[in-house]
């Protein structure tokens, strides 16, 4: 018969994996080897994970909708929004580049949402549904965010290195502090959230 | 015993083969690994990616050639240019991802591995360890990477762009990390500061 460390009485250390037995009456203890504070679940997972997911949504609207990149020139200004600047690779033919951005800049940031709204609804009704799967969608997510930051480094790259006053001047929209914001917001929703609680469910003894 | 990080199951430690890696029996997420000699591989490692982040931070990533001008970036440049540019929350985000954070786990794993092999346990021993624990997630520089490839591209239509020094030394620091991490057994590392201790 299996059990978790749960059910035997035995707290994880969430940074170097001890198994630890924590105090008596559940008073707060740090973990005996690195220090880390010890809890049988991340504290407050669902209600932080939450907050995070919900103001990345609302902050999703402004990142797409403003315009991420403003280049001046002699005879033009132009402003793009991110879906914006990926037609540009596209129509110039630079299909990879145009793939790239896509898929880190739309397809990511929105797979990252649905996929974080799917587990949190899953884990706070309690599902039983397909545990595994629902775990591996986690760890996919967890690795595969941080490369929505490609364009604004983009950005960062462009206005530091187009500035010649005669050629053209290159700055970045006011939609890049939103985008930066559903990156960094959608991490710590990931990070919030404890993938043990796709598990505890199944542990009940009902 | 061991109990896996992401479902809490309790199962029996397996003895590895070298290379060996143990799964989660219930969520297969991995346990543990086997990596012989983790330790020094990982410092060695290391060490390798300290000097190439070093190289990346000093010498510029791009520069571009128009109509007799050149201007080049560094890596801090680039943010600084966004700082400057009015966007500075975004600047200090770029800076924090590829600068100031890889330069800290970099730092923070020298610091514990290079004690742990050289004899004594490291004075900060629990704080270090857990600052690598908290920053690893938000370490970014291999994404920078790919951007000065789409920036290069980009570019390359309106004038010609060269690649400095700073990107090759930065893809070599991105190797080097990720080789370290990959030779990284956090068990082997604990088990080093347990035989340490009196």
């Amino acid at each position: 018969m299996s059990t978790t460390a749960l059910r035997s009485g035995l707290y994880v250390c969430r940074a170097c994996d001890l198994i630890c037995r924590p105090l008596e009456g559940g008073r707060d203890c740090d973990c005996p080897r690195c220090g880390e504070g010890l809890h049988a679940r991340k504290p407050d997972s669902l209600v932080r994970a939450w907050t995070f997911f919900v103001l990345a949504c609302i902050l999703y609207i402004p990142a797409n909708t403003m315009p991420a990149l403003e280049s001046t020139t002699l005879l033009s200004f132009t402003s793009n929004t991110i879906l914006g600047g990926v037609r540009v690779f596209w129509e110039d033919g630079d299909y990879l580049i145009a793939g790239i951005i896509f898929f880190a800049s739309i397809v990511i940031p929105l797979a990252k949402l649905a996929a974080m709204g799917f587990l949190l609804s899953t884990a706070q009704a309690r599902s039983k549904w397909l545990p595994r799967r629902r775990a591996i969608i986690y760890r996919v997510v967890h690795t595969v965010g941080r490369w929505s930051m490609v364009d604004i480094y983009v950005g960062g790259l462009l206005v530091a290195i187009v500035q010649f006053n005669t050629i053209g001047e290159v700055s970045i929209g006011p939609a890049s502090l939103p985008f930066a914001a559903v990156v960094i917001l959608t991490l710590f929703c990931s990070l919030s959230f404890d993938p043990r609680l796709i598990w505890d469910p199944l542990d009940d003894p009902k | 015993m061991v109990a896996c990080p992401e479902c809490d199951l309790l199962q029996k430690e397996v003895e590895l083969g070298p290379r060996g890696v143990a799964q989660c029996a219930r969520c297969g997420a991995q346990l543990f690994r086997y990596i012989p000699h983790s330790v020094d591989a990982t410092l060695a490692f290391m060490i390798g990616a300290a000097v190439f982040f070093v190289i990346a931070n000093a010498f510029p990533v791009l520069s571009l050639e128009a109509q007799g001008l050149t201007n080049s970036t560094t890596l801090l440049g680039s943010a600084q240019a966004l700082y400057d540019d009015n966007e500075r929350l975004v600047a200090i985000l770029m800076f924090m991802t590829t600068i100031l954070l890889p330069g800290i786990e970099i730092a923070a794993m020298l610091y514990l591995l290079g004690s742990v092999r050289f004899g004594h346990v490291p004075r900060a021993l629990s704080f270090a360890y857990r600052l690598t624990e908290a920053v690893r997630p938000w370490t970014m520089m291999q994404v920078f990477l790919i951007a000065v490839i789409v920036s290069v591209v980009k570019l390359s239509h309106m004038a010609t762009v060269v690649l400095g020094i700073g990107v090759y030394s930065l893809a070599g620091a991105i190797m080097m990390v990720s080789a370290a991490v990959s030779m990284y057994d956090p068990r082997a590392f604990w088990a080093c500061v347990k035989e340490l201790r009196p």
